[in-house]
């Protein structure tokens, strides 16, 4: 490869996530907006802008994915862990959704400890919530039930819908021996969320034990339970 | 509608997109704050700071040409035109972690990445507010410069298990390092990483590792730190400054240009390899770092001619002569042909000249720096009033260069660093013994002063030894030694007379140039502490 054009590639790729992002921003605000002025929730045109904003919403998750999953194959990704409360970074991803879940008559629920901190990477761990709320959005009936404790010197963050589950192919546990895939597991086919996730959760590292996640259909009337969790 | 609001707040705006910046706006005003300011880059940010002090900024970091948003946030901070409690937001497109891992002295009260809503910046605001308020009394200590009142808050807060814990220790961390409590400092972070694997635990045991000399232990801890993150790009200038210490000066190199190439965006970090490889005789990466400073620094508050003197010493070492003028003129440019700019230009010129043989020319660029000098000898930072010096060797005047070499000891007759430079340019120019004896001469000169008043002061004689270290003081701004006995026999004569009012003023501006001088001087926080202590007592009666 030649050393030039490499190095212009990753400048024109930062730049150009940067323009995206903010007009992802001015799109996603104003959807916002639009929302909060159209008062009736039976308006063809609230549809519309649901769908905006999902698909605005997971453009941004899947470029916010992409590119970390770039920069931590480069050795670029310099994880930061810091000390958070989990309930406000909770919370904070739910309000990210807030206007959509109250369109679609979705009730959230946050079960987790105010005093509760943890130490985490703030945006990877973000990225990963944001996607998951993202993907309970569209196969919940109507429930997202989110809850945080600590098990066994590990964060826990569990996300449950009522929705149909996890497809057989999706299914992902974890015992002491790693992680237990269905044989059918195919990264290209799981898709860039999961991927994602199994990776920020590895990152997260204390004391000799690596973070994971599991995916099973434990959640409510067997819906999906994604639990992530964090040493 | 909201419960809390931000009533008698005044909000600095800082967005160069223009549907962002009105975006952020409308988020804010619901908040009903006093006033809200925008600015649509990074200049026009610097101006607004100046004009009024804000109590939160939101800057995006990213402003397109100029300054970005970590150097509004440098030059805020290093300029002092923040209140001690003012949030600073740093707003982001991109991922926040190389910002933090890139930054090398300050950051930001909290990131916040795009795409957000109202909900979320004003949950984040009223917690970034409530933090702010639990940490009032410690961030009013250390604005006043009383650390050891800061630390003893720090301690009464951490014994009630409070929710910031993490906040308070990291505060305590940097307190006791400040302080020079470094027994306390490597207790406190063994405990933490005992508990659990925490980066910035590990970098503050390592940075008082270094600053008690333990370099083995300081290294082993911050290779530690990269092996887990190999971005660390902090970790890396640490490394280099241990091996610097070490006298590895190859190594310090190395841990620095790894550092460059991952986040190269850093004046003080580009000026550091340049530095470190001149030194090492790498004239190629030392010409080319010094010319990234110089680029990455055009609108950093860190800026300085320094630099661009140095460029042109690599270039001319390198024999590159014309390259190395096209410099000189872009110091006068790019520093708006104010006097010190001037000084500088003429000195870097004449260095040029004579050593192309140019005397002539040398002479007349030398006669130029010399009146510059004489108006304002505190205009030439130390480094370049060594090149003065040089450079008046070099073209043999040797009176010249005595004098400028004499101010500049006389001013830090202390710092050892300075003192072996100094000797070694009149060693370089063949003239060590006279360069030795002018330096030993001028050293003695100031202890022998610094003892006489220590003498008076012993004897009681406050009014004389006042005296004395006063009149030291002026001709010797610089000197650390000096103002603190200026302070310290006045604080006496204050106790004394109970004239605290009368002298108060004074021994602060002596604290003062002592803190800028040397922040983490012992001797500066025991003596701020009491004068502190005399002005209450004296309000209190």
């Amino acid at each position: 490869m030649s050393q030039a054009p490499e190095f212009d590639y990753k400048a024109l790729l930062a730049s150009s996530i940067h323009e995206v992002k903010n007009s992802l921003n001015m799109l996603l605000n104003s959807v916002d907006q639009a929302m909060l002025s159209a008062a009736e929730l039976d308006n063809p045109v609230t549809q519309h802008l649901l769908q905006i904003q999902y698909e605005g919403k997971k453009v941004n998750d899947d470029l916010v994915g992409l590119l970390a999953i770039y920069r931590i194959d480069n050795q670029q990704y310099s994880i930061n862990i810091d000390e958070y409360s989990v309930f406000d970074f909770l919370q904070e991803n739910l309000q990210q959704h807030e206007i959509m879940m109250q369109h679609r008559a979705i009730t959230p629920s946050l079960n987790c400890d105010e005093a509760l901190n943890w130490y985490f990477d703030r945006d990877l761990t973000k990225g990963v919530i944001s996607n998951v709320i993202n993907n309970l959005y569209k196969y919940t009936k109507d429930i997202i039930d989110i809850s945080a404790t600590v098990e066994d010197h590990y964060l826990v963050i569990r996300l449950k819908d009522n929705g149909p589950g996890y497809p057989e192919d999706m299914i992902i546990t974890h015992d002491d021996e790693g992680y237990q895939k269905n044989i059918c597991f195919d990264r290209a086919n799981t898709g860039l969320g999961l991927y994602f996730s199994e990776l920020v959760a590895e990152l997260h590292k204390n004391k000799g034990r690596s973070g994971f996640i599991t995916t099973t259909n434990d959640g409510i009337d067997g819906g999906g339970q994604f639990s992530l969790y964090l040493p | 509608m909201a419960l809390w609001n931000l009533k008698n707040k005044k909000v600095l705006i800082v967005e160069d997109h223009q549907e962002m910046r009105a975006i952020l706006q409308s988020i804010v005003e619901p908040l009903i704050p006093e006033e809200i300011v925008t600015a649509k880059n990074g200049e026009e940010a610097i101006e607004r700071l100046e004009e009024q002090q804000f109590d939160i900024v939101f800057c995006d970091y990213n402003l397109g040409n100029g300054r970005d948003g970590q150097q509004v946030l440098e030059e805020a901070k290093y300029r002092e035109f923040l209140p001690f409690n003012a949030i600073f937001v740093m707003c982001t497109a991109e991922n926040t972690s190389e910002m933090v891992m890139g930054a090398i002295d300050y950051l930001p009260d909290d990131y916040i990445s795009k795409p957000f809503n109202r909900t979320v910046i004003h949950s984040r605001l009223k917690k970034l507010l409530d933090r702010k308020n639990n940490l009032t009394d410690i961030s009013l200590s250390m604005a006043d410069k009383d650390y050891r009142k800061a630390l003893s808050q720090c301690d009464a807060l951490l014994k009630t298990k409070p929710a910031n814990r993490s906040d308070l220790l990291k505060t305590k961390g940097e307190l006791l390092i400040t302080l020079g409590e470094f027994d306390q400092a490597v207790d406190m972070y063994e405990d933490i990483i005992e508990e659990r694997d925490i980066p910035w635990a590990y970098m503050g045991l390592g940075k008082t590792y270094f600053f008690q000399k333990e370099y083995e232990e300081a290294l082993q801890v911050f290779s530690g730190l990269i092996k887990s993150n190999p971005s660390n790009v902090a970790a890396y200038d640490w490394m280099a400054k241990i091996h610097e210490a070490m006298g590895e000066l190859d190594k310090a190199q190395q841990m620095l240009a790894i550092g460059a190439s991952k986040s190269p965006k850093s004046l003080v970090r580009q000026r550091h390899l340049a530095q470190v490889a001149h030194k090492n005789n790498d004239l190629e990466t030392a010409t080319s770092s010094y010319q990234k400073a110089i680029n990455v620094g055009q609108h950093s508050c860190y800026k300085a001619t320094d630099d661009y003197n140095a460029l042109a010493k690599t270039l001319v070492e390198n024999n590159k002569g014309n390259e190395a003028l096209q410099v000189v003129a872009k110091i006068e440019k790019d520093f708006k042909n104010t006097p010190q700019a001037k000084m500088a230009a003429a000195l870097t010129e004449g260095m040029i000249h004579s050593s192309s043989g140019n005397e002539e020319a040398a002479g007349k660029c030398l006669q130029q720096a010399l009146d510059s000098y004489a108006k304002d000898a505190q205009g030439l930072s130390s480094s370049l009033a060594l090149e003065l010096t040089d450079l008046c060797l070099a073209t043999g005047n040797e009176e010249a260069a005595n004098e400028v070499a004499q101010n500049l000891v006389r001013n830090n007759h202390d710092n050892q660093d300075i003192i072996a430079k100094t000797k070694q340019v009149f060693a370089d120019a063949g003239k060590a013994e006279a360069g030795d004896s002018l330096v030993d001469t001028t050293k003695k000169e100031i202890i022998d002063l610094n003892n006489s008043g220590a003498r008076l002061l012993k004897e009681g004689k406050l009014e004389e030894s006042s005296e004395l270290f006063m009149k030291a003081a002026r001709g010797m701004p610089d000197n650390v030694i000096v103002n603190l006995n200026a302070a310290y026999s006045l604080l006496q004569l204050m106790k004394k007379t109970g004239k605290v009012k009368k002298y108060s003023t004074r021994v602060g501006d002596y604290l003062e140039r002592v803190r800028t001088l040397d922040p983490a001087n012992k001797k500066y926080h025991d003596l701020m502490a009491s004068l502190k202590q005399a002005t209450l007592a004296s309000k209190a009666a």
